[in-house]
């Protein structure tokens, strides 16, 4: 329970970029300027859309990490997928940290490929209903290049069970709920001062995820059932 | 405070100085780019920016900033008053649900997409407008506006002044039902593919839940969401694959969508048993995958056949929207269409006749180019007949109407054009010939299979019976033509040659007649001094008296004197079918045709044998003869080389031109052709019926400009419209040149024949294949699973084939 409360918390933190880099598509879909009202079936139908591609992508990176785990067992390595996944995590945070220190880096645009597909269909769904657009928004907006999202798809991938990654998917998703609804009913305040100190504090629980997870304490199921193949892996 | 610190402290505020361009959050310092004018916290905000910005999909982002105005054609400073008439308003505006004027504007000069930015802030310079929609791709602006607040004449004035110049659009409802019809299937075609991502993640998971072993309830919940997945994809999408086939059962003809309907039907009932009993294989994601694939083959196929149907626009712009009636002393304007037979026009010397009549009034010359290809000017005097579209050169006329709208010459015409445009579209191509057949077998053998397997092993044979089905999908062949064509056109595309349709391209393949208009097409369609015949002295004072004149003769001792000081010339009196004469550095000049200058001067210069096939023109200063020029069209300079290597190719080659018979033979004679060949003083209707006459032989490519060939061109087998032609002729040529000359018209046809032998490539490989396949499915060898791997492969190797295959040259810059 304690990694699921973790998870929110640090989704819940992190919902005021969402919101930010996620807003001008919620106006895209709903098709006013932020501010004026469209009724609540579209932004049900973006966050609806959204939660659809999180769980898919989760499940996938649940089974990744299942395999990878299996790798690791031949290999003699326990819980490869938790240290892979940590690792990972711990790259981005502190490559997030350095940027902020100074250290020079380029911020990556996605391959021309994807873009030019989003866009193409993001732009054939332009003339649908706002509800349509919500949707179609929302199961295609997953596809860009968010550090912060596939933070969480890591450590979901990073347990190694399906069933459990897609939980964690679920949680994120409910921690970007309230900003992302809010965004999108209409509520514009940020919060000042929390807002510049918004990348390093979510850089730096990134880091601390991944450590937690490299280090194994990341592995507690929220469900009680476990196969034999985790009771091995687990030592006992 | 240590320096380290401070160095932080430092980077830190640096970072809360830059916002992000996107989300407005501050840019780690790290990622600040010094020259760049937007500035990105990460890459999703940078890629979000991309998609939303790049697109005109966002709302939020202040446009304003940095925006370069697109280089838009002048105004013209027309009043648009014509646009506030009733009949204007009868035939082109609609009402919107809220009460709100509509209309379509087809606007000239939109090429861009900062176009669409000026165009729809008009509803902010100009108030009472509610909206303005521009689709930059057709050039065309949806307007809404309060017609009690603004008039449509002055939003018309608002657009022209921006660089716009607009035109009511017409064939509405054909436009609205195309785009309704586009929009669907892109619709089906997004949910499909959609759906169709989303099932092949939940594959994936399956697949390595296979390999490394998946726990029963979770492989269960995987197999429960393909199946909620892909059923509506197979209920919505995949619905015109079943109403297609219900279509071949009632109607009891055979058609590809029955072996598919087939195979979804009986793939996913198998699947939905397997799921709810719990065991046996499942294909969701290859369902989903082929609705998907075949979804987008038949979109291709549209389009592609969507062929030289689309006529009525830019034909009916060549006649003028409005013309100047006159009723008793006043003069006022009025659209085209209320013109009645018994009004009387006012023509201006510029202007086109926008109706067919009879001079009552005054003396002037036309340009009848656009009816009979003829360069040189007319002259008409009263009673003297005029049709609508031809344009009046030198002088303003009264004209009575005797015809208007569709019973004018020109709209008689553009009907005939049409109608063989009709009749000309869809043509049955072998694939879909192949493809009934192809059908038929298929069923049998999936029937045979059936019967085969089940004495032996009923579970094999549903299992073989779906893998015959799905693996030998017809998508392959029916995807072979029309990608071929595709990739032809494109690559034509980009090499200045534009190809409306695939039938355009099977039948320049094989090699038939070419008949060539000549001016224009053979010749440069410019009125060139080709010689001269007299003192350097003179010429100063020819270009001194013609520099006002708007006839081409005028323009041709223009071009050609180019870079001569001229004087000033005054008392210039034109006089029509005949010259123009004025004194010009205190010297009477004349110049005009011969006949003109020898009433008015004394012969001084030995009369100059008459050259044939160039028009004469004398020059008299102060009643003596002292210059003779001779006019031509020069011929294209690769024009012999065309011609001869199409001969070389197996083409027959003629003229066929309105020009004068003696004429058209002298300028086949520099080319190689014989006389016969070469038919002179030929008006639309005898080009007609020429090119009917020589279709008996094989295939006839006509290839021209002018409105005077549209008919011939639409009566071909292929019409080939050429650079500099006029508006008609693109609509209706099946091929556009858009680089001079008559050499890309052998490229067109080499490109051409090497594109059908890459088609008849993509059949044998299609056939091939299929049989292949069954046989591989017959026997059991493949599973349904393998069965539907397979199918897309061989779409995307006739894909790939396609793509690589060299059938044009690659870009040519244009």
């Amino acid at each position: 329970m304690t990694l699921l409360l973790s998870i929110l918390g640090a989704s819940l933190l992190g919902s005021v970029h969402c919101a930010a880099m996620c807003g001008g598509f919620v106006c895209m879909y709903s098709g006013t300027g932020a501010g004026r009202h469209t009724g609540v079936a579209p932004h049900a139908a973006y966050n609806g859309g959204r939660l659809v591609s999180y769980l898919l992508l989760g499940a996938l990176a649940g089974s990744v990490g299942h395999g990878v785990d299996r790798i690791g067992g031949v290999a003699g390595i326990g819980r490869l997928a938790a240290m892979v996944a940590g690792a990972l995590m711990v790259v981005w945070g502190g490559s997030t940290l350095l940027t902020a220190l100074g250290v020079r880096m380029r911020a990556r645009l996605a391959p021309r490929a994807l873009q030019t597909t989003l866009t193409s269909l993001l732009v054939r769904f332009r003339n649908e209903s706002p509800t349509v657009r919500g949707a179609a928004t929302g199961l295609l907006t997953t596809l860009l290049p968010c550090g912060w999202l596939y933070v969480f798809v890591a450590t979901a991938g990073g347990t190694g069970r399906v069933l459990d990654a897609m939980v964690i998917m679920f949680v994120f998703w409910l921690g970007t709920l309230p900003m992302m609804v809010t965004i999108g009913l209409g509520a514009q305040r940020m919060f000042g001062a929390f807002q510049r100190r918004l990348p390093l504090a979510a850089a730096g629980a990134a880091v601390v995820l991944g450590l937690l997870s490299m280090t194994g304490r990341m592995t507690a199921s929220p469900f009680a059932h476990r196969g034999h193949a985790e009771m091995v892996h687990d030592g006992r | 405070m240590t320096a380290a610190d401070a160095a932080v402290r430092t980077s830190l505020q640096h970072a809360a100085d830059v916002a992000c361009t996107h989300c407005q959050l501050p840019v780690p310092a790290g990622l600040i780019e010094p020259d760049a004018q937007d500035q990105f916290c990460c890459g999703g905000c940078r890629t979000a920016f991309a998609v939303l910005h790049d697109h005109g999909l966002d709302t939020h982002h202040d446009t304003t900033v940095g925006r370069d105005g697109p280089v838009a054609a002048g105004p013209t400073g027309r009043s648009f008053e014509e646009f506030d008439h009733a009949t204007f308003h009868e035939l082109y505006v609609r009402r919107t649900p809220e009460g709100l004027a509509q209309v379509d504007l087809y606007l000239e000069g939109v090429h861009c997409g900062a176009c669409v930015w000026l165009v729809e802030r008009v509803p902010l310079v100009v108030p009472g407008v509610a909206r303005a929609e521009l689709n930059v791709r057709r050039s065309l602006a949806r307007v809404a506006w309060d017609d009690a607040a603004v008039s449509l004449s002055h939003i018309a004035r608002t657009l022209d002044s921006l660089g716009y110049h607009p035109h009511p659009f017409r064939g509405l409802e054909v436009e609205a039902m195309r785009r309704r019809e586009d929009r669907a299937m892109l619709a089906r075609i997004g949910v499909a593919g959609a759906i169709a991502a989303n099932v092949m993640l939940a594959a994936l998971a399956l697949y390595s839940g296979q390999f490394g072993g998946m726990d029963g309830p979770y492989e269960r919940f995987f197999r429960w969401v393909s199946l909620l997945l892909t059923t509506p994809a197979l209920f919505g999408p995949g619905r015109v694959f079943f109403a297609g086939a219900w279509a071949s059962l009632k109607t009891r003809t055979l058609h590809v969508d029955l072996p598919i309907a087939i195979a979804l039907a009986v793939g996913w009932a198998q699947g939905l048993a397997n799921t709810i009993v719990d065991s046996g294989p499942i294909y969701f994601d290859g369902l989903a995958t082929l609705i998907f694939a075949l979804l987008v083959g038949r979109f291709l196929q549209q389009r592609g056949q969507r062929a030289a149907t689309d006529s009525a626009e830019l034909l009916y712009s060549l006649s003028p929207l409005s013309a100047r009636v006159v009723e008793g002393d006043a003069i006022h304007d009025l659209p085209a269409q209320a013109l009645l037979p018994g009004m009387t026009l006012e023509v201006r010397a510029g202007e086109t006749f926008a109706a067919d009549g009879t001079v009552t009034l005054g003396r002037s010359s036309i340009n009848v180019a656009l009816l009979t290809g003829e360069s040189r000017p007319v002259s008409v005097v009263i009673g003297d007949r005029v049709y609508a579209g031809t344009m009046n050169v030198s002088s303003a006329l009264r004209v009575h109407v005797d015809a208007a709208g569709e019973q004018s010459r020109l709209a008689s015409l553009l009907r005939q054009v049409e109608d063989s445009v009709r009749r000309r579209a869809p043509v049955v191509q072998l694939a879909n010939r192949l493809a009934v057949w192809f059908v038929a077998v298929v069923l049998l053998v999936a029937a045979g299979t059936v019967l085969f397997w089940y004495p032996r092993n009923p579970a094999a044979a549903i299992d073989n019976a779906i893998a015959v089905l799905v693996v030998t999908c017809p998508c392959a062949l029916a995807l072979a033509t029309p990608l071929a064509v595709s990739v032809a056109i494109g690559r034509a595309a980009r090499n200045g040659i534009l190809i409306k349709g695939g039938d355009a391209i099977e039948r320049l393949a094989a090699s038939g007649t070419v008949l060539l208009d000549k001016t224009g097409t053979i010749t440069e369609a410019r009125v060139a001094l080709a010689a001269w015949d007299g003192p350097e002295w003179v010429k100063p004072l020819v270009l001194a008296l013609e520099q006002e004149s708007l006839h081409p003769i005028a323009a041709g001792f223009r071009r050609a004197f180019d870079g001569i000081a001229a004087g000033e010339a005054c008392l210039t009196t034109h006089v029509a079918g005949g010259g123009i004469d004025g004194t010009v550095d205190g010297r009477h000049v004349v110049v005009g045709s011969p006949s003109f200058v020898e009433s008015r001067a004394a012969r001084g210069v030995e009369r100059v044998a008459p050259r044939p096939h160039l028009t004469p023109v004398l020059v008299a200063v102060d009643g003596v003869i002292v210059a003779s020029a001779g006019f031509g069209d020069p011929v294209r300079a690769d024009a012999r080389v065309a011609i001869e290597t199409l001969r070389e190719r197996g083409w027959k080659v003629g003229i066929i031109s309105g020009d004068h018979p003696d004429v058209v033979a002298s300028v086949g004679e520099t080319l190689g052709l014989s006389r016969e060949v070469c038919v002179g003083g030929a008006v639309p209707e005898e080009k007609l019926r020429v090119v009917q006459q020589a279709r008996r032989d094989g295939t006839v490519v006509m290839v021209g400009d002018g409105v005077n060939d549209a008919a011939a061109m639409a009566a071909a087998s292929v019409g080939v419209g050429v650079h500099g032609g006029a508006e008609a002729c693109l609509s209706t040529a099946d091929v556009y040149l858009t680089r001079p000359g008559l050499e890309p018209l052998v490229t067109l046809t080499d490109g051409a024949a090497r594109t059908i032998r890459v088609i008849r490539r993509n059949i044998a490989f299609s056939i091939g294949y299929n049989v292949i396949g069954a046989a591989l499915a017959v026997t059991g060898v493949i599973t349904p699973l393998i069965a539907a791997v397979l199918m897309p492969a061989s779409s995307l190797t006739v894909v790939l084939v396609s793509w690589l295959s060299r059938t044009f040259p690659m870009e040519r810059a244009s």
